[in-house]
């Protein structure tokens, strides 16, 4: 049988690479490379884009993508353990080496395409930051760069130790065509850099909203509380692009959970503008 | 299309022409009444019934189904087995539901195979209502006691000839194979036919649904839906019911090394539907989740699909242990 047909069965991979990324270790870096290199074509994902991780026996969860669609031979996801999470647990226990599966890509994607020209502001906040990451390292291939105007990145995490991506922060933070903003709600003994909120934080940087539009993910706290500083700021509902999560079993628009709304996070979104987010939740939750 | 009649006394003969495609299911007396199942015999189908109590969506899509099986070495895809060649004697208004899911079930993007392959699988013959039942409102849901929508042909029980009216190209196709069992019906069969639809139609009363979807944008004031969903037991019989609800799980069950994912259906009005890994729960109280069923039917599919997920079968009212009636919610929410 054909399973490209079927799209509730998962490509097959394996674990590549699994880098802890936090002091608490609670959040993992996963690598998985196509057991079958014909899948990795049919893979090929956009920014903002989700899959659905399967782990034989525990079940299946949606994980935003973390790499570009540029990185080659891979696919990376960050995912958070939950001692109450049945697959964030199993998923935790795997080595590299192992294989899974793996059901994507899913959902629309940030509408890079139609901001060619524009300035970007990026603001993530905790372990939301994964597809912006996707998004960051995409924007800065040299081959893509050039289609952008001004980047700004301003990312938080509770703590130093709970910062994601630590070395590309770095990295990023050296070069000149891309502003990062890095800031914890606690500094430790050897923390240098920003202490703040991630609200108080876009205040403070105030990046122009002219010709701007912004991409921000966050858990729901901080959402609801850097709208209003964007608002400030001169962006709009139509130009503050968010991503949406939900429970989904399916992923593709038939299982009637992950709706917010008449909208399905899963296939209508998980992208959603600020005005389409304020419109939806008028009437669901 | 043109009606065709059939004599009751041929009705074995009818019986056996529709063993010939396969696996025929149809309604069949059992200790729990008219429920639809195999037909084996040319003597099994039973006529006289108002409805079955479970939704024949569960012909296409089964409360449990195994999809793939897995082991050490991958996964692997479960062929789609159970599809029935015929169904017979589905009501008007569980074939117009059926017509709803497979809008679900096959969209611009994706086709779920087990639905789609089991609908395709199946000549469907619907069977219009003789009487109604007391929680019936199909006429207020863009059906009726005669409604054709979603079936391949539609029977007319009139006690001693069952017309039979091709609906599809394909039930078209069944009644011209099968010509010699039938016979063109007489004006005044006809007659009595039409006047039986308005009959039945005429018995069930009028509920506010029409109204609903442009009422309901207003109501999101939490103590209204509380209000409504104070008695609910959140036990989902209204859900499993529904022949148009269709929300469903994935469960892994694993033996040793190797195990099977499957398909269930689930339910919008349980706590843990939407609940998150980290406890966060997005429709956590009952009001919340009655809210999300009530305008997944009457608000979110007619802004989708242009029709209320709802077909006045009247299961969720009949089944509900706390005696929530969809009805009278319709009436409070248009109020």
């Amino acid at each position: 049988m054909n399973t490209a047909a079927n799209p509730y069965v998962p490509y097959k991979v394996r674990v590549e690479k699994v880098t802890v990324e936090n002091d608490e270790k609670d959040l993992k870096t996963f690598r998985f490379a196509f057991c079958d290199k014909a899948d990795e074509q049919k893979f090929a994902h956009k920014c903002g884009q989700f899959a659905m991780l399967h782990v034989a026996g525990a079940g299946e969860i949606p994980i935003g993508i973390a790499s570009s669609p540029l990185d080659k031979g891979y696919a990376e996801f960050t995912v958070k353990r939950y001692s109450t999470g049945l697959v964030t647990t199993a998923l935790h226990d795997m080595a590299e080496g192992d294989t899974m599966g793996l059901r994507g890509p899913l959902g629309n994607s940030f509408p890079l395409e139609n901001l060619k020209g524009k300035n970007l502001l990026i603001v993530g906040g905790g372990f939301a930051f994964t597809t912006l990451r996707a998004t960051i390292r995409y924007l800065l291939n040299d081959s893509v760069r050039k289609n952008y105007g001004t980047i700004t990145v301003i990312y938080g995490a509770r703590s130093p130790g709970e910062l994601l991506y630590k070395q590309e922060l770095s990295e990023w933070q050296r070069r000149s065509d891309v502003a990062t903003h890095v800031t914890v709600d606690k500094g430790d003994a050897s923390w240098k850099g920003r202490e703040g909120f991630v609200p108080a934080v876009v205040s403070q940087v105030a990046p122009s909203s002219a010709n701007a539009h912004c991409i921000v993910c966050g858990p729901p706290i901080m959402l609801k509380f850097t709208m209003p500083p964007l608002l400030q700021l001169g962006f709009t509902p139509e130009t503050i692009i968010t991503s949406q999560e939900r429970r989904m079993s399916c992923g593709i628009g038939k299982c009637g959970r992950c709706n917010i709304g008449p909208k399905y996070v899963c296939k209508d979104g998980p992208v959603f503008t600020y005005a389409q987010m304020m419109e939806m939740e008028k009437t669901g939750s | 299309m043109q009606s065709v009649a059939l004599d009751i006394k041929n009705l074995r003969k009818f019986t056996a022409a529709l063993l010939k495609l396969g696996t025929v299911r149809g309604p069949v007396h059992s200790p729990a009444g008219v429920v639809l199942a195999d037909i084996t015999t040319q003597s099994d189908l039973a006529l006289e019934y108002e409805n079955f109590k479970l939704p024949p969506k569960r012909e296409f899509f089964p409360q449990c189904e195994e999809i793939t099986r897995f082991d050490a070495s991958g996964v692997r895809e479960v062929p789609v087995s159970g599809a029935a060649d015929v169904i017979f004697g589905v009501r008007p208004c569980d074939a117009l539901a059926l017509s709803h899911l497979d809008r679900v079930f096959t969209d611009d993007k994706y086709t779920d195979p087990y639905y789609s392959k089991r609908r395709g699988a199946a000549l469907l013959i619907s069977l219009a209502c003789n009487k109604s039942e007391a929680a019936c409102f199909c006429t207020s849901t863009g059906g009726s006691p005669s409604s054709k929508q979603g079936a391949d042909i539609i029977g007319f029980n009139l006690g001693t000839v069952l017309l039979l009216e091709p609906v599809t190209a394909r039930g078209q196709a069944f009644v011209k194979k099968n010509k010699s069992l039938f016979r063109d019906p007489s004006a005044k069969e006809l007659q009595k036919r039409e006047k039986q639809e308005a009959d039945v139609a005429g018995q069930i009363p009028g509920v506010a649904v029409q109204q609903a979807p442009a009422a309901l944008s207003g109501k999101s004031d939490p103590a209204f839906w509380e209000s409504i969903a104070e008695t609910c037991l959140s036990c989902g019989a209204c859900t499993f019911l529904c022949p148009t609800c269709h929300c469903f799980d994935f469960n892994d069950r694993t033996k040793r090394d190797a195990g099977s994912r499957l398909r269930v259906h689930d339910a919008c009005m349980f706590a843990s539907f939407v609940r998150e890994a980290s406890g966060h729960n997005p429709r956590g109280k009952k009001g919340e989740r009655m809210r999300q069923r009530v305008m997944h039917k009457f608000s979110y599919a007619p802004e989708n699909f242009n029709t209320v997920f709802c077909v006045g079968c009247g299961r969720c009212v009949t089944a509900c242990p706390s005696n929530i009636d969809i009805r009278e919610t319709l009436s409070k929410v248009t109020a």
